[in-house]
């Protein structure tokens, strides 16, 4: 870097931006390698994330578990929004979520999903909406953004497919190469897109050997 | 002592032309077929009680006669009645049209007498009720006073106007009263001055017994007033509803008078009884719960909206019962000082009345292995005291395993579960894999050696 920009910048004359995302309230993930490129370090409070992953099984819910398990902590709901599979209970309970606070909610109709998130998001009662909309247009997701704000709710969205853009406050997208899981801010407040970047989500743990009696049997 | 008659005198009219919006001359028939009560504007037209019904029509042709049952009347004296308990204390009831309160015992909390009828009025007023109003020492001496609308009067004073009243407002039997009518005796104030033992030999006890009543020697027997510990209101229209939106509105009215029971008695209440009564056919019966214990109309109301919102009418509805069950002592909770929103669930409740109870689950754990019975579904904010086991399980799990065709690329296991011997055998191996799409999965192996898909580590 020029000396003289360096000069400046230890001046406190220019003004880098950095500062304002401090300011945005957020959830610490607990993934240093990404708070660090989040505004706020963190997915925003009251506010929409949006998550796209292309397969089950990449860490699309291992991502959020640490802040989760922190949340239930919280006397408000953890709330799966028609998930595609069941939310498996011991796997939860076993990473720190205090089951007691999840509920888990099969809307039948389109119509009904979007009412539910609706009422979930601006309630005040719930710490954090999981959803895994089937149809959602960006008017509705700018009205959900506002429910959230209402209810200081964080609210997480997850796409099976790619969304061309978004009125969201952060989009994160998860794509595994090889064996390991790249994760891209796609829009960030008060900053740019970052690319994905490969980020230990506990892999190691589920790979690794811990103290399970080993096969095989006979019979 | 000292007591407080109310006397309702035109109740039966009141009552049963509540559903009539037309300011026509009304009137009441006893069963005689006699004029009972008559409107303002019946009485304008030259109408008085006690006519016969065709002297009325010949002298107003556009009377409505207003139709009554003894049972709507007693149901009217008992909603008087629990407005009346709200502000005075010992209170009883005087079929078919009055209400007796004791006064001496609210002295302390109104200052006067006035005040409390003041109170009274205004509140009976605007339920639309005409009220006369007699103090006495006695009961009977107020309800006497109370026929004639006297009010709160000194007593000295409230003495001569009764002894200056006719006989005949003692309401003796017919035969008595004229044998008093031909000794002279119109004046209750002459039946007070004569001995009480001649008049019992002349007239017998009846009459002795009436007069001990009034003056205080006899004590009157009388059964205090219990506001109900339930809560049921019902609500028939003048005009039939249509829609089922058109309900919300008298149902809202209902609802408010149920978030003032509640609030007096300190209740709560989880289920709500709405009965909708047709023309021809039979009652429908909806049941509007709440998640939890509520007390607040406005969650009752958002709650009715959605049930009725999703409610297709295939008859008009001709009355609306309101119904409250399952109440419960209303919660103290402390509400945190500075939070914004409120602590408690409306959510819950709105959710499982417009989703249904099915759809909205809580997860706890279970004692058990086998990886579908390790977790139950269970009513929401419930839990249950079992220990997450330390074995790694994926974060989702698939309703039913998935058969797989290729053979796995495994990474970890195998572990194996067996379970349930006696029933449903389980005995399978699982094992962490990749999946051909990336992710990684949780398989496993039956005793054929058949693969199945079970659970993503999402």
């Amino acid at each position: 870097m020029d000396p003289r920009l360096n000069q400046l910048l230890q001046n406190n004359t220019v003004w880098t931006g950095r500062h304002w995302q401090q300011q945005v309230p957020a959830y610490a993930t607990g993934y240093q390698e990404l708070d660090q490129h989040l505004p706020g370090q963190g997915l925003p409070k009251g506010a929409i994330t949006e998550i796209h992953y292309h397969q089950d099984g990449i860490g699309e819910l291992r991502l959020l578990m640490p802040m989760l398990a922190k949340l239930s902590q919280e006397k408000r709901w953890l709330i799966f929004i028609a998930p595609p599979h069941i939310p498996y209970g011991p796997a939860l309970a076993a990473m720190g979520v205090d089951l007691s606070r999840v509920l888990v909610i099969h809307p039948s109709k389109i119509k009904d999903e979007l009412w539910t998130l609706e009422q979930a998001l601006k309630s005040g009662t719930c710490s954090a909406v999981l959803a895994w909309p089937r149809e959602v247009s960006d008017p509705q997701i700018r009205r959900l953004q506002l429910a959230a704000q209402k209810g200081d709710c964080l609210g997480v969205f997850f796409y099976r497919r790619q969304r061309a853009q978004s009125p969201a406050a952060l989009r994160l997208s998860l794509q595994r190469q090889q064996n390991v899981v790249n994760i891209g801010v796609d829009k960030r407040k008060g900053g740019w897109p970052v690319p994905s970047q490969p980020i230990n989500l506990g892999e190691h743990a589920i790979r690794g050997q811990d103290n399970i009696v080993q096969g095989p049997w006979e019979g | 002592m000292r007591w407080l008659y109310l006397h309702f005198p035109n109740l039966a009219l009141e009552l049963g032309s509540a559903g009539i919006g037309i300011p026509a001359p009304k009137i009441t028939l006893d069963k005689q077929g006699f004029v009972s009560c008559a409107s303002q504007q019946a009485l304008a037209q030259g109408v008085q009680a006690g006519m016969k019904l065709s002297s009325a029509l010949a002298l107003c042709p556009d009377l409505i006669e207003v139709p009554t049952s003894p049972l709507q009347l007693s149901q009217g004296l008992l909603t008087l009645a629990q407005a009346g308990y709200d502000l005075a204390g010992p209170l009883s009831l005087q079929p078919p049209a009055g209400l007796l309160i004791e006064l001496s015992s609210m002295q302390r909390l109104y200052g006067s007498d006035q005040a409390l009828l003041a109170c009274l009025c205004d509140s009976y007023q605007q339920l639309g009720h005409q009220l006369y109003a007699g103090v006495g020492d006695t009961p009977l001496a107020a309800k006497l006073l109370a026929m004639v609308d006297m009010g709160p009067l000194p007593s000295h004073q409230a003495k001569a106007m009764i002894a200056d009243l006719s006989v005949s407002a003692l309401e003796l039997p017919q035969l008595l009263q004229n044998r008093l009518q031909r000794a002279g005796l119109n004046r209750i104030g002459q039946l007070l001055a004569l001995p009480r033992m001649e008049l019992g030999k002349r007239y017998g006890a009846p009459l002795l017994s009436v007069l001990g009543r009034l003056d205080g020697s006899l004590k009157e027997p009388r059964q205090l007033y219990h506001p109900p510990e339930s809560f049921l209101q019902e609500h028939a229209f003048s005009l039939d509803v249509e829609q089922a939106q058109g309900l919300l509105f008298p149902l809202s009215r209902q609802l408010k008078a149920l978030a003032l029971f509640l609030e007096k008695r300190q209740l709560a209440c989880s289920q709500l009884q709405l009965t909708l009564t047709f023309r021809q056919r039979p009652p429908l019966t909806l049941l509007l719960r709440g998640a939890e214990a509520l007390w607040r109309s406005e969650d009752w109301q958002e709650i009715a909206r959605l049930r009725l919102e999703k409610l297709l009418l295939d008859a008009p509805v001709t009355a609306l019962t309101l119904q409250a069950q399952q109440l419960s002592p209303k919660e103290q909770r402390s509400a945190p000082l500075f939070a914004a929103q409120r602590p408690d669930e409306p959510l819950l409740g709105r959710l499982i009345t417009r989703l249904g109870e099915h759809a909205v689950q809580g997860l706890c754990l279970n004692a058990n292995h086998s990886p579908e019975q390790a977790f139950l579904w269970v009513r929401p904010g419930e839990s249950c005291a079992v220990e997450p086991a330390p074995a790694l399980r994926p974060l989702w799990l698939l309703p039913k395993p998935e058969p797989l065709r290729d053979a796995p690329d495994i990474i970890r296991g195998p572990e194996r579960l067996e379970n349930g011997w006696w029933q449903h055998r389980i005995c399978r191996d699982y094992f962490i894999a990749r999946h051909p799409t990336g992710g990684l999965c949780w398989i496993f192996k039956d005793k054929d050696d058949a693969w199945y898909l079970h659970g993503w580590f999402g």
